[in-house]
């Protein structure tokens, strides 16, 4: 029977699906995985520029 | 992160390009880590976002594999918004379609899916795949012909 394109494509592609296995190790791999806490991130971005800092005056007060 | 429904949708996504299971798993589970490695800036974009890191390692993989076709793609404009129209008109067969939708190349059948299931308009599909609006109207022009032609039996 005809129906309307955007109808059959959308039947169509709806037919894929992951199993459950598959699903379960998305999921597993998610909870794995933390995303990185911009708070975290935002303590070593600080910490490296302090280093420089350190570095930088040490350097300089020693020549 | 990922419901259960966002991880089918982008496996349909990743369906839709490679056509094979194994693949689009693959590209499924390297979009997510990916997003967990580096979660969008935008809350709320993060299945867009995914389509899009699937879009690009979709393409890198083609390229590695080189099934992508690197043909250029012409501009022609003549009459093309109104074939968009005609493809919302266009009426076909699950089995017409099915005996089309292997002979599309992945980005006709990405074009189809963002139009057809995304709701996408073709501004939208443009700048999702990084292309001018005149390619993927071009793109349109040419899938409604042998769209067309698969629902006449061959004849045009």
């Amino acid at each position: 029977m005809k129906k309307q394109l955007k109808l059959v494509i959308q039947e169509k592609v709806n037919k894929p699906a992951l199993s459950d296995n598959q699903l379960a190790v998305l999921q597993k791999l998610q909870n794995k995985t933390e995303p990185a806490k911009p708070g975290s991130r935002m303590a070593l971005i600080t910490g490296a520029a302090a280093v420089i800092l350190v570095a930088v005056f040490s350097l300089k007060n020693f020549s | 992160m990922f419901s259960n429904s966002q991880l089918q949708k982008l496996y349909r996504y990743a369906y839709v390009l490679t056509a094979d299971e194994h693949s689009a798993h693959d590209l499924v589970q390297d979009a997510v880590e990916s997003c967990l490695r580096q979660p969008p800036k935008k809350t709320g974009a993060l299945v867009s976002y995914s389509l899009k890191i699937i879009h690009n390692r979709f393409i890198d993989m083609a390229r590695r594999e080189k099934r992508f076709p690197h043909t250029t793609l012409d501009e022609e404009l003549i009459e093309l918004d109104a074939d968009n129209l005609l493809l919302e008109e266009m009426v076909i067969t699950s089995s017409e379609l099915d005996a089309v939708w292997l002979k599309l190349d992945a980005m006709e059948r990405e074009i189809l899916f963002l139009w057809a299931v995304e709701g996408y308009s073709t501004s939208q599909i443009a700048d999702q795949l990084e292309i001018s609006r005149g390619t993927i109207l071009s793109r349109i022009h040419r899938l409604r012909k042998r769209l067309a032609k698969e629902s006449s039996g061959g004849a045009v």
